[in-house]
């Protein structure tokens, strides 16, 4: 049951902070998109911005990784 | 003119007849607003860095030009991430190839030698450090004894364990605690850096570095103790542990701490991070102590290193399991590691096409995000601790190229 429970916080951690940044991303990029579409030389900038959000799906990442160490 | 030629230019137009040279003002106190343009001179290999940094913004005068750090810290963080000697070899071929042949778009020339770059120590990571060659490891993770690995495919066993494991939970924990050491290693320097670049304009500025720089020391006093092993007769066999926690200066750091719950937070770090604080409140204002909170992100964001090479590992794999049943009979393979192929040919050869598909996927992709996310790691964890930038890249008038007679 313990062991289930604690599955499922994985899951949820994991797929809470990846709708998260994928939700941010999505925000960005559209804008990193329409300002290249001003501007093609902002491309580089544009791709690092767009990516800043990745560090919450890590954050889950490292949480859920620590969370697995504690099944079974 | 770059300060460098001037005495040249000097010599040359004093050697002109007619022309009366006199000695140029020399102040070192430029306004804001003619802030003089910079000419990045840098040789060789490094040159090929320059466009990361430009991407960034141009250094301005007055501070560090932080392309010769790029050009240490962009390949290790990219190595780390990609860890595959199979991938390592693609990119190191890649990369020279295609920087060799487009001579007409240098930007995107110097962008491939930086993926060679990056590929020699995805080479090197991936022989020494996680022993795995275009996503099929050395030996099989402990926790899964029959899964695919080249001892296996070989029927030759390997004779070399490598340290971290990237699909055994044991590895994965090594490689989030090695994040953490990069993380210090890395902003340690920027908060240095900044402290070289503020002493001169600010020295309020300068000395919040310091206090960051406490502060940062004291967090990771933190993880050196929780990650260290209880007993050093029979350490912890982590990477991390053998090259840092169990070592001097590390192993030094009291263990005795306030209890907080569960962990146990060692008084060093509480005396180092109130030292911090207590620099950063009239240097910095009283925010400090909060942003102290948004120094310890910084840390945590490291474990992109981490995360990033074991996804890649694991969606390699995912592609490998699926696809090496075409090639191989997979059922004779698992239960007992004999390598037996396919009794059709045409399998056999779709097999192949497809694997070769996946990974040149794998790569492409894997490249991408491995670059996107080591330049993140300089430009916003790094760069902000001392960099400004705004610059104006020096462009000359003209000059003439002085022909050669054969």
């Amino acid at each position: 049951m313990a062991d289930g429970l604690t599955a499922m916080a994985v899951a949820v951690t994991l797929a809470g902070s990846a709708i998260a940044t994928a939700w941010a991303e999505k925000a960005v990029g559209a804008a990193a998109v329409g300002a290249m579409a001003e501007n093609e030389k902002l491309f580089g900038r544009g791709i690092v911005f767009m990516v800043l959000p990745e560090t919450i799906v890590l954050f889950g990442f490292a949480m859920a990784f620590l969370l697995l160490g504690k099944v079974g | 003119m770059p300060s460098s030629r001037v005495d040249d230019a000097m010599r040359a137009l004093a050697g002109l007849p007619g022309v009366l040279v006199e000695s140029m003002p020399d102040d070192e106190s430029h306004e804001e607003a003619d802030a003089p343009p910079v000419l990045l001179k840098h040789k060789g290999a490094v040159k090929r860095f320059e466009f990361l940094t430009k991407l960034y913004s141009t250094p301005s005068h007055d501070e560090v030009d932080p392309t010769a750090f790029l050009f240490l810290l962009f390949p290790l963080f990219f190595g780390l991430m990609i860890g595959d000697a199979g991938y390592g070899i693609v990119m190191i071929i890649l990369g020279f190839v295609l920087s060799s042949k487009l001579k007409d778009s240098p930007d995107f020339a110097d962008l491939m030698r930086v993926i060679l770059y990056g590929g020699v120590f995805a080479y090197i990571f991936g022989m020494v450090l996680y022993g795995e060659i275009f996503g099929i490891p050395f030996h099989p993770p402990v926790e899964n004894p029959h899964e695919l690995s080249w001892s296996a495919l070989l029927g030759y066993y390997i004779p070399y364990e490598p340290p971290i494991h990237k699909l055994e939970a044991f590895g994965v924990i090594d490689l989030l605690l090695l994040s953490v050491v990069a993380s210090v290693i890395h902003l340690s320097i920027g908060y240095v850096v900044g402290f070289v670049n503020e002493i001169h304009h600010n020295k309020k500025h300068a000395a919040s570095r310091v206090g960051w720089l406490f502060v940062l020391v004291g967090l990771f006093a933190f993880f050196a103790v929780l990650g260290r092993s209880h007993d050093l007769a029979a350490p912890v066999p982590r990477v991390v542990n053998f090259l840092f926690f169990d070592r001097p200066p590390l192993v030094w750091i009291p263990a005795a701490g306030l209890s907080l719950g569960s962990m146990s937070v060692p008084y060093f770090s509480i005396a180092l991070i109130v030292i911090g604080i207590a620099i950063l409140l009239p240097t910095e204002g009283g925010l400090a102590p909060v942003e102290t909170i948004s120094l310890l992100a910084n840390m945590m964001s490291y474990t992109r290193l981490a995360g990033v090479a074991v996804a890649k590992g694991a969606v390699a794999l995912a592609f490998n399991t699926m696809l090496l049943p075409l090639i191989i009979n997979e059922d004779l393979f698992v239960t007992t590691g004999a390598v037996q192929f396919n009794a059709n040919v045409a399998f056999i050869i779709l097999g192949f096409v497809l694997i070769f598909l996946a990974h040149a996927m794998v790569l492409i992709l894997g490249a991408i995000s491995a670059s996107i996310q080591a330049i993140r790691l300089n430009y916003v964890e790094f760069f902000l601790k001392f960099y400004k930038g705004g610059g104006t890249l020096f462009s000359p008038f003209g000059a003439r190229k002085r022909k050669m007679e054969a």
